[in-house]
């Protein structure tokens, strides 16, 4: 009995406290970082403009959001995948870029990421 | 046995809690002494254009210009979720500001939805035995 309460205690702390803080990509847990290594690897942005903008469009989230929905037409091409970027304090030097290297929107937009806005989760 | 085996497994999964909590508070509890700052997202591995978190939001019309958050605790990317954020900053001579401020949600708010959200307390904590030199005194 004393047992049982004492491995249950511990078990709600563990819950309560410690994976409350190991959220998905929680600042310093192993997670975040495997969220930071991947946007280190990939563009935030998916090659598209923004209409109303001219370049692509960072829309902020808030930090704690995960994953995001993308839509698109055919079987299997609408698909749940995480937000891996995030704003951070470091200044990256100024960018070189063309504007031809992003394209408009097409007439019929077949995906949401063709868009223009791109979802970046908000800093810590 | 069996009991001193289970104190034992909570004495480590306590020490896991503590240690989890100490990482992710550190993080939440930082000094911010420079006032006009910015967040970045660099460009690709192939380069190509960035991000920066303000202006916000965006596109803005060029009737509006530029804005600047004159206190870092208003900056609208703190109310988007749910924590809890302190501020210390040193000032020399004068003791120690410590500013905490909640972020979170007060049910009964909704009744007056107009009301802000934040919560904002500001302490200065002198020390009567630090040597602030002379011209101060508590």
């Amino acid at each position: 009995m004393k047992r049982s309460l004492i491995l249950a205690v511990a078990t709600v702390a563990l819950i309560a406290v410690g994976l409350a803080d190991m959220a998905w990509a929680g600042e310093g847990s192993l997670l975040g970082y495997r969220a930071k290594f991947r946007a280190k690897r990939t563009s935030w942005n998916g090659c598209y403009y923004s209409a109303e903008w001219g370049m692509p469009l960072a829309l902020v989230v808030p930090p704690t959001a995960e994953r995001q929905v993308n839509w698109g037409w055919g079987v299997g091409n609408t698909r749940v995948t995480p937000i891996w970027h995030q704003y951070r304090r470091n200044y990256p030097g100024p960018c070189q870029y063309q504007s031809g290297m992003y394209r408009s929107t097409p007439a019929w937009p077949s995906d949401t990421t063709q868009f223009g806005v791109y979802y970046v989760r908000g800093p810590w | 046995m069996v009991l001193k085996r289970s104190r034992w497994l909570l004495l480590v999964v306590l020490a896991m809690v503590w240690i989890l909590g100490a990482r992710t508070s550190e993080a939440r509890h930082r000094t911010s002494p420079d006032l006009f700052y910015n967040y970045y997202v660099p460009p690709g591995p192939c380069g190509g254009v960035g991000a920066e978190l303000y202006v916000c939001p965006r596109p803005t019309p060029p009737l509006v210009g530029h804005t600047w958050y004159t206190y870092q605790p208003l900056m609208s990317h703190e109310y988007l979720y749910q924590h809890c954020r302190h501020h210390v900053r040193r000032n020399p001579g004068a003791g120690l500001t410590w500013t905490k401020v909640r972020y979170g949600h007060n049910p009964l708010h909704a009744l007056c939805p107009t009301w802000m959200d934040g919560k904002l307390r500001s302490h200065i904590f002198v020390n009567p035995f630090a040597d602030y030199g002379n011209y101060f005194r508590p």
